[in-house]
């Protein structure tokens, strides 16, 4: 059975091929091999478009937030002229980080090594006693701060890619658009912000394991059975007979869906005052009221987690970036999102909803950490290699270039590594 | 003369010896697994609250690792007790209180309240990870049926702007 599901879809002619990564299985040297992560930076995180950080994180001149793309340390900021930059956080003298701090507010950055400055837009103001220097050799203006070649951004959401070439970010970011505009519609204002702090948790394994894990509706009624036995959500949500669905959106980006259930839970509020005042005001805001109704039912990502391919997240009240570092150990940043506009009892709402269930010390999170755990470990077999994502395979229904399953439906694992596959695999 | 306006007098106190063996006997309750006697100790309005990324700031304002009411921490409990997923094994930890400090309480403290200040070596062994963490601590203490109950917990681990593994443990 497996190998005719495969034939039928590998035998399309021009579509790629990988040895470790096959339409539904995967060979554990796909999260193990030193090689094949080198391949993953430079093809993927290097590559394609990355999430980087929110316009919020650096709303003032001067703003500015360290990260990575990839594995390579980066700076966000906005400049004087309010333009963002995406700066390599790496001294063009002799390679040290030139920005320290998580976040802060300067007009420079400058390198502790030897002294140079840079701009917050990385234009280098002049190397330290310049007298050394002859203009036959220096030219500063050689020597600004290695830039992301193209920066943009959606809704909000700040994106980079070190190709200087290739599809657009909405090209990118094709029908997952629709989610993302889900969530923030959603908002009083239309936006929204980080700001509240982060959630961070490592994990000794590959880093595929949490983008596999954030849309799979399979595990919950096992991995969370302890968390689900003390809340209101029960078995129902991710059993054999939900309506939830489960989706690949295509370009790699998937959705696990449950509106239909989360809508059953907050219809009855249309009919309350408070109900009725949110869906005006989203009418006002959105210009339709159909429209107005559809983003207050799906309840934003209480309705639905996003996985935008290769490593972001927005899942429950949080924005969620992925960061391999090595084959096998990752390290996960949670930011929890509000909603611009909102109340300041929304915000704390929003924060203890996220804290019940997300973080190192949620009642979820450590559960998933502990089974990366023992992926981890149990990859070390030889002679059972393949991991599967076989799972509802025949009862796919196909949408333009998106699939949809059921909640429990390793569909999302398939879209994600067909978008892999596009970058990593070699066409016949 | 005190201006009662500005300085409400205190209606209770602790002394060092006392706070101490307050302490003692929380972490004797968690390191030999007596959960539920632990949560005995919160009184009813308890938060057990343990920043993120900062030793302190506003949780209405910023997540935190945990901000628990009486009720979320009897959950925790819960979970730990159906040992399932990353409590199947469960973690034995060891409580180590020290430089115990009974100072005087912020002026927006309610006067029946006592404050204890102190540090936290707590060692955590779960499966394969044996790992440490340091953390301030902060009490704030009411006295209630002969005996002093718990009803602000802050532990602000040293590293809390740092990755965690996990932190499943009922701490």
């Amino acid at each position: 059975m497996t190998t005719e599901a495969q034939t039928a879809q590998t035998d399309t002619g021009s579509a790629p091929v990988h040895p470790w990564v096959e339409p539904t299985r995967v060979h554990r040297n796909a999260y193990l091999d030193e090689q094949l992560f080198e391949q993953e930076l430079t093809r993927i995180f290097h590559k394609t478009w990355v999430y980087v950080g929110h316009e919020s994180e650096v709303a003032n001149p001067g703003d500015y937030k360290t990260t990575y793309l990839g594995r390579q340390p980066v700076i966000l900021s906005r400049d004087e002229d309010r333009k963002i930059h995406v700066l390599m956080n790496r001294c063009t003298h002799r390679a040290a980080t030139v920005c320290q701090a998580k976040q802060g507010n300067s007009t420079f950055f400058r390198c502790e090594y030897h002294g140079w400055m840079f701009r917050n837009n990385g234009d280098l103001v002049a190397p330290t006693f310049s007298s050394g220097y002859d203009p036959a050799d220096f030219d500063a203006s050689k020597f600004a701060l290695g830039r992301a070649p193209r920066v943009d951004s959606y809704r909000g959401l700040v994106f980079a890619s070190l190709a200087a070439e290739g599809e657009s970010l909405r090209e990118h970011l094709g029908r997952v658009t629709e989610f993302v505009d889900l969530t923030i519609d959603l908002a009083p204002e239309g936006t929204i912000r980080l700001g509240a702090g982060t959630h961070r948790y490592s994990y000794r394994g590959n880093w595929k394991l949490q983008s596999e894990n954030g849309v799979d509706g399979y595990h919950p009624n096992f991995v969370h059975q302890a968390f689900l036995e003390t809340s209101y959500l029960g078995k129902g949500l991710f059993g054999p007979n939900s309506v939830a669905r489960a989706g690949a959106l295509g370009h790699g980006h998937a959705v696990l869906d449950f509106r239909t259930l989360m809508a059953d839970v907050i219809r009855p509020m249309l009919d309350t005052p408070p109900g009725r005042r949110r869906v005006d005001q989203l009418t006002e805001r959105l210009g339709d009221r159909e429209r107005a109704t559809e983003v207050f039912l799906a309840g934003g990502t209480q309705g639905f987690n996003i996985l935008i391919f290769p490593n972001l997240q927005i899942i429950g009240a949080q924005i969620r970036v992925i960061h391999p570092r090595t084959p096998t150990f990752t390290e996960v940043d949670l930011y929890p999102y509000l909603h611009g506009g909102a109340t300041e009892a929304d915000d704390v709402a929003r924060l203890r909803m996220h804290e019940a269930f997300y973080g190192p010390a949620g009642g979820g999170g450590p559960d998933d950490v502990e089974m990366f755990d023992r992926v981890g470990e149990g990859m070390a077999v030889e002679g059972v290699e393949w991991l599967h994502f076989l799972r509802g395979l025949r009862r796919e229904e196909v949408d333009g270039e998106a699939r949809w399953g059921h909640a429990t439906d390793e569909t999302p694992q398939r879209g994600f590594y067909r978008q892999w596959l596009e970058l990593m695999g070699t066409r016949r | 003369m005190t201006d009662l306006d500005q300085s409400p007098a205190r209606q209770a106190a602790i002394t060092r010896a006392q706070a101490e063996e307050f302490l003692h006997h929380e972490a004797e309750l968690l390191d030999a697994g007596r959960h539920r006697e632990w949560l005995a100790l919160f009184a009813e309005d308890a938060i057990y609250w343990v920043p993120s990324n900062e030793p302190d700031n506003d949780p209405n304002q910023h997540v935190s690792i945990i901000y628990d009411t009486l009720a979320l921490l009897g959950d925790r409990i819960t979970r730990y007790e159906l040992g399932r997923v990353v409590q199947e094994i469960p973690s034995r930890t060891l409580h180590l209180f020290g430089n115990v400090q009974v100072v005087d309480p912020a002026p927006d403290v309610a006067p029946d309240l006592v404050e204890i200040r102190c540090g936290l070596a707590l060692y955590e062994v779960h499966g394969q990870r044996n790992v440490t963490y340091p953390a301030h601590c902060r009490y704030l203490l009411r006295a209630e049926g002969g005996g002093w109950r718990i009803v602000l917990k802050k532990v602000a681990f040293l590293g809390n702007d740092q990755y965690f593994q996990s932190l499943a443990f009922v701490f």
